[in-house]
């Protein structure tokens, strides 16, 4: 499936320089800003249902260096899309033209490199200037030959990046059905109606906001509007998207006749399948064929990019992408008597808790997998990934809405919700402290559910020798090295990896005379999160988790506790830390424990929030003293 | 021209009889054992093997007046786990200029290979399989992913290049992955002479290198322009040369940090065109003698014109306009000051000029050379001593040191004298200070262009990032204690700073300080200290209150933040010498006056360490007297560069500033 491409498109406005001069700009918006966004007319004409027109012009100031990426134009288009009436001009801080763009000075590249092949090219050009504030103007016309998707309006680009005036023009004939979704507007559009409907909308002298820890996904937080068609026309396709099983349908129809498997993988299939009376299994075995006969090579072609390439051709060649290789899933299953959909979902960290909105029917996914409906439960199977488990969905495409494409339409469905128990890491340490300060660490750590992605992806994608490199890099101790280190997959729905490894972390104590500082918590260590401006935007935690860390440290012979840290236990909203601590025989017993839930939180909690950090990062590295015992 | 021809292909027949020693595999000729390879390159978690990859380069005579040169390249890779998919993509950019000059992909040839039941099962690439792409203006791609690719699979491909130039494609024997097998033949006509730069571990790998001089004739069709002249033939014999290298069971290249660049390691043959001989009395000189390459540079309108009062009165007219009555040293960094803040370097690999000088100077932008010539002219124009300096950054790979080799080249700074003392500029980065070259720029030697091309060295070893900051400590009114922080940066470091205030407010700077303090500490008086002044090293001072709490037992690091808690060499074992960008010299002196209430219990050891006897010097020497406790710590590396069996000692000595670093002075309540 192909990446919803945010489509910045332009109008055709005759501009006075002088308007550009950095003078003009209020305060409030250079505040927190590395680039202003002057103007911007975005003028969407909808003509039928298979053609639309889009101009788009806009000019940004460049305030510092931090923004020169601003400077720099570029738009996409493909075969279905064309880009044309390209210009661009620089002015300086006054508002003086500078230089215009010349024809020869555009690049046009690939634009989606990590495909093998597409039709997806950009054209891009750049202003290189420093006299700051600088302000460069675009614009660009793109021409829509078939309409599935239509254009976002999404001014605030970026952080660090204000907005003086933006403006959203939508032309549509009468009987033109156009739907839309705002967020984070005040004002609905204002209407004219003469001969055509227009919608405009428009925002003035919205401020720079600035990155902020838990911040939610960026497409909910900022001020933002969606059109989608409601009947509409590619490549000779008809469709309707006013509901979800409508453009369920669509899909229907793309996928028709494409799911023909060929003899030899039919066979495949009964041979490794006709003995099996369950279903999960079946599901299992085949889930397996694919993962070790199959890779994933992405080809995306005109309507191919929302149409899989057809079963037979995976069977020859053995790659496809998520498209080809989840339709190929499914015939399979097909084929074994296990009934299976091809799903549309939103992938990725930033579609957690959403994926997709039951109100607004639009297509703007980004990734296939497979459904499984099974007696107990149901299965999803991400069929691109050689790795996964069976079943395992985790932060790329759990806990979110998606679309079963069924033979009578689209189905809006949930995967997998996060479940804190699910997702564990729990760390058994045993230790061993020298006199010179040296910890000699054995550690066996079980991780589950989203908290064994990362694991996972150390031991299936790297060697043993970049997985040694990695992790003799990122553990937070002085110097140290791994003397061992095994990491092993269980697979299941819920995967586990559990993970042995022995440590020798040099001078990990301070040994300072006859006294040495130890901090008895070992590997989680909490940083502590900023506090230096007013919170904006809402809390967002996407994961649950708990983690849960039990270390025993022996001390050297001759060697007393002089001072132990304090034990803490916090709950709140926010989670729940705890941190014990016992010497009893000549051993420092540490307990650590962190949970926390799916949630959200008001800005206005921050506050309590930088304390609950402050708290965690100062217990964490609490230190227990030793000291000689007198002889 | 038929006959012609047939010569040609005689003289091939002939060719190949010196080739027979080597393995000339037929494609497909895979066999069982192929699919578990034995060698002692390899280890259990290598993701692919590089079974074999045999090239060769060979020119012939086209009909466009020219030679085509022919690389053919044959590989066969055992893809062993699915990170090595990727190998099963081919991709190869090829030039497309005019007709005449544009690059062919021909013979195209792949298969997949894998093992069922003990049987090899072939799957063949079609030849729709191949896709063009279109790449930039001048370049396509083309390229092919095989079928049937699974764990365990053989891929081989082979394929022929066709272009004409004379770039001959250099080869590289090491991969990511382990080598059993690697050999390139390349047979040079008579007229050309190449250079050929050797890199990595060679010597210890090659198990075959030959070279045999045998007669050859090569015919090249002229065509002629129709109505005045009909196309002729040329015959050009003589001596040509044929080479070839093998090597058998190469390391797969692993990657280590602190290497300046990675190309110097990875074992590799590359190709510098000489010399082109057309006939007795008329010889193409593509490399010559230092003096010869900067007399040429010197007159060349892309590098040395500029230079040229004559041709380019206007250089010294604007240079007047700038320095006005200034004269010497003044008016030197007048200049420096002025190209530095007025043009834009829009590419920092370039030692030619792009453009006219005078249309530079309009535009304000150019490349590295454009920028630093001009600097030079500049100069040069009030009388002053300045000669451009052609470098190779550490990005670049190291240069040949005395053959001139332009290409290895990619940078060029200025050279001012002024009473016998040398400054160093480098126009082309607006936070370069004047004589105060990027760190980049240290990677071994650097050529004058002048009349004399000396080498100047430009070892990473003679350039120094020092550091000092004093701290003291005194007890303030109520309890308070109040603390002064004042940190003199290196060069380096400075860069950094400078970098972080375009993105992080005063105020945001040092809250991140006071966080870095493991107690809680109010920052006062707080001041940063040349950020625009790139001349000078960024300062950052301030004042700080605290109080210890009530503690009876206070534990207490004099190091404050400035300690370093982990050791920068992490890995354990070093294959390749440590380049590090520069030496070091870092000192921290710090005072405390005791805390009222409280008496020293203990207070870490005094030591001093050396490293290599001269090569480096860690001191830590902690006194407690009259009150105060006194702490100066030093940590000095005299050079930059280290060889691999250095390694575990540098680490070591790391470790111990670690070490000691940690270390906690205790105070004790006064009961």
């Amino acid at each position: 499936m192909r990446f919803f491409l945010l489509l910045i498109l332009f109008t055709s406005n005759v501009s006075i320089g002088q308007e550009y001069a950095t003078k003009l700009i209020p305060d409030s918006l250079k505040e927190n800003a590395d680039a202003v966004l002057r103007m911007e007319n975005i003028f969407v004409n909808i003509s039928a249902i298979d053609k639309a027109v889009v101009k788009h012009k806009y000019a940004i100031t460049i305030l510092n260096e931090n923004a020169d990426e601003f400077a720099k134009y570029i738009n996409q288009y493909d075969d279905l899309i064309s880009l044309s009436d390209i210009s661009a001009t620089l002015y300086d801080a006054n508002g003086v033209k500078v230089k215009s763009l010349k024809r020869r000075e555009i690049y046009d590249v690939k634009s989606d490199g990590g495909s093998f092949l597409t039709d997806n090219r950009a054209k891009l050009f750049s202003f290189q200037y420093k006299n700051y504030p600088y302000t460069v103007e675009f614009e660009d016309e793109q021409t829509y030959n078939g309409i599935y998707q239509l254009p976002t309006w999404s001014p605030v680009s970026a952080t660090r990046f204000a907005v003086q005036q933006s403006k959203f023009v939508v032309e549509v004939p009468q009987n033109y059905e156009l739907r839309y979704k705002q967020t984070n507007l005040k004002n609905e559009p204002s209407f004219t109606a003469t001969k055509k409907r227009t919608l405009i909308w428009e925002l003035v002298n919205y401020k720079a906001i600035e990155w902020e820890i838990f911040m939610p996904a960026w497409d909910q937080a900022l001020p933002a509007v969606l059109l989608a068609p409601t009947k509409f026309s590619i490549e000779g396709f008809e469709g309707d998207m006013s509901t979800w099983n409508n453009l369920g349908k669509f899909h229907t129809m793309l996928n028709n006749s494409r799911n023909i498997l060929p003899d030899n993988i039919k066979n495949i299939v009964h041979q490794l399948t006709s003995n099996i009376k369950n279903d999960e299994e079946k599901v299992r075995i085949l889930y397996d064929y694919l993962q070790k006969n199959t890779r994933y090579i992405s080809i995306q072609l005109g309507i191919g990019g929302w149409q899989p390439l057809p079963a037979n051709f995976v069977a020859e060649k053995k790659y496809g992408d998520c498209k080809a290789l989840s339709n190929f899933m499914v015939c399979m299953l097909k084929e074994a008597k296990v009934k299976a959909f091809y799903t549309i979902i939103k992938s990725g960290e930033n579609a957690i808790n959403k994926g997709l909105d039951i109100d607004f029917p639009i297509s703007n996914f980004n990734h296939i997998i497979t459904c499984v409906p099974l007696q107990r439960d149901t299965m999803w199977l991400e069929c691109t990934s050689q790795t996964v488990s069976a079943g395992f969905t985790g932060v790329f495409i759990g806990n979110r809405k998606a679309l079963l494409i069924t033979d009578s339409g689209g189905v809006v469905v949930n995967t997998p919700k996060f479940i804190a128990k699910e997702n564990l890491e729990i760390r058994n340490t045993n230790a061993e402290l020298s006199d010179k300060g040296d910890l000699i660490i054995k550690n066996k750590t079980i991780y589950t559910g989203l908290l064994q992605e990362y694991s996972n992806a150390l031991l299936n994608e790297l060697s043993e020798e970049e997985r040694l490199k990695v992790l003799n890099k990122k553990l937070d101790l002085p110097t140290y090295k791994i003397d061992k280190l095994e990491l092993k997959e269980v697979k299941d729905r819920n995967p586990k990896i559990i993970e042995t490894i022995d440590i020798t972390a040099s001078s990990y104590a301070a040994v300072s005379g006859k006294r040495m500082f130890v901090v008895p918590n070992i590997f989680k260590k909490e940083q502590k999160i900023a506090n230096d401006k007013p919170r904006i935007f809402d809390i967002v935690y996407k994961k649950a988790y708990i983690e849960i860390d039990s270390a025993s440290i022996k001390v050297p012979v001759g060697y007393t506790v002089e001072m132990m840290p304090k034990n803490i236990d916090i709950r709140n909203k926010f989670g729940t830390y705890r941190i014990s601590y016992n010497f009893s025989g000549d051993v420092i017993k540490t307990i650590r424990y962190y949970e926390q839930e799916v949630s959200s939180f008001p800005a206005s909690d921050y506050t309590n929030l930088v304390k609950f950090y402050d708290e965690m990062y100062k217990a964490d590295r609490a230190k227990v003293v030793l000291v000689k015992k007198e002889s | 021209m038929k006959k012609k021809t047939l010569t040609l292909i005689y003289f091939f027949a002939h060719f190949f009889c010196f080739s027979q020693n080597i393995r000339n595999e037929r494609f497909g000729a895979i066999k069982v054992e192929d699919f578990s390879p034995k060698s002692s390159a390899l280890s259990s978690d290598d993701a692919a093997v590089i079974l074999s990859d045999v090239g060769s380069s060979e020119f012939v005579g086209n009909n466009n007046g020219n030679f085509t040169i022919l690389y053919k390249r044959h590989r066969k890779i055992l893809i062993k786990r699915k990170t090595a998919f990727d190998r099963a993509t081919v991709s190869v950019k090829l030039y497309q200029g005019n007709i005449n000059t544009e690059e062919i992909l021909d013979d195209v040839e792949a298969a997949t290979y894998n093992l069922s039941n003990g049987k090899i099962v072939v799957t063949k690439l079609n030849k729709d399989g191949i896709i063009k792409e279109k790449y930039d203006k001048r370049h396509i791609v083309k390229k092919f992913t095989m079928p049937d690719i699974k764990e365990g699979s053989i891929i081989e491909y082979k394929y022929t290049i066709k272009s004409q130039d004379d770039r001959l494609n250099s080869w590289y024997f090491q991969d990511d992955y382990p080598t059993l097998w690697s050999e390139y033949q390349v047979t040079i006509p008579p007229m050309y002479n190449y250079v050929v730069v050797k890199k990595g571990d060679y010597k210890r790998l090659l198990v075959v290198d030959s070279a045999k001089i045998f007669f050859k004739n090569y015919s090249i069709l002229f065509p002629g322009d129709g109505a005045y002249s009909s196309s002729s033939i040329g015959t050009f014999s003589g001596d040509a040369k044929w080479s070839l290298w093998a090597m058998k069971d190469v390391p797969a290249y692993k990657n280590e940090s602190f290497i300046a660049n990675h190309s110097q390691y990875t074992t590799a043959f590359s190709f510098q065109l000489h010399s082109i001989k057309y006939s007795e009395t008329n010889t193409y000189q593509r490399i010559k003698s230092w003096f010869q390459t900067a007399t040429d540079l010197l007159k060349s309108e892309w590098f040395g014109q500029i230079f040229d009062k004559e041709k380019h009165s206007w250089v010294e007219k604007e240079a007047t306009t700038i320095v006005g009555n200034l004269e010497g040293i003044d008016a030197a960094k007048k200049i420096f000051l002025s190209v530095r803040d007025n043009f834009i370097c829009n590419d920092h690999d370039a030692i030619f000029m792009s453009d006219d000088p005078k249309k530079i100077y309009k535009q304000k932008k150019g490349n590295v050379a454009d920028i630093n010539l001009l600097l030079t002219a500049m100069l040069r124009s009030k009388g002053l001593t300045a000669d451009p300096v052609l470098l190779s950054t550490r990005g670049n790979g190291k240069i040949s040191e005395y053959t001139a080799i332009l290409n290895e080249f990619d940078y060029i700074i200025c050279q001012l004298k002024i009473d016998s003392v040398l400054y160093y500029l480098d126009a082309s980065d607006s936070k370069n200070g004047f004589n105060k070259l990027p760190a980049y720029c240290y990677n071994g030697y650097g050529r004058i262009i002048a009349e004399t091309p000396y080498l100047i060295d430009f070892s990473a070893n003679n350039l120094k990032e020092s550091k000092n900051t004093v701290v003291f400590i005194a007890n303030g009114d109520s309890g308070k204690i109040e603390a002064s922080f004042d940190s003199k940066f290196g060069f380096e470091e400075s860069k950094i700073v400078r970098e972080k205030f375009l993105q992080t407010a005063q105020k945001e700077f040092f809250s991140k300080i006071s966080k870095a303090y493991s107690f809680d500490v109010k920052i006062e008086n707080e001041e940063v200290v040349n950020l625009k002044n790139y001349e000078e090293p960024v300062y950052v001072k301030y004042d700080m209150k605290f109080t210890l709490g009530n503690e009876d037992v206070i534990y207490f690091n004099p190091l404050l933040t400035e300690a370093t808690k982990e050791n920068i060499f992490k890995a354990e074992k070093r294959n390749y010498p440590v380049e590090m960008p520069y030496s070091i010299d870092e000192t921290y002196i710090f005072d405390m006056e005791i805390p009222k209430g409280y008496v020293v219990d203990e207070i870490p050891k005094s030591i001093r360490s050396k490293f290599n006897e001269d090569e480096g010097l860690f001191e830590y020497i902690i006194v407690n007297r009259e009150g105060h406790i006194q702490l100066r710590c030093k940590f000095q590396l005299y050079k930059a560069n280290f060889e691999a069996s250095d390694y575990e000692s540098l680490r070591d000595f790391f470790g111990l500033l670690v070490k000691k670093q940690a270390e906690q002075i205790v105070l004790k309540k006064v009961k």
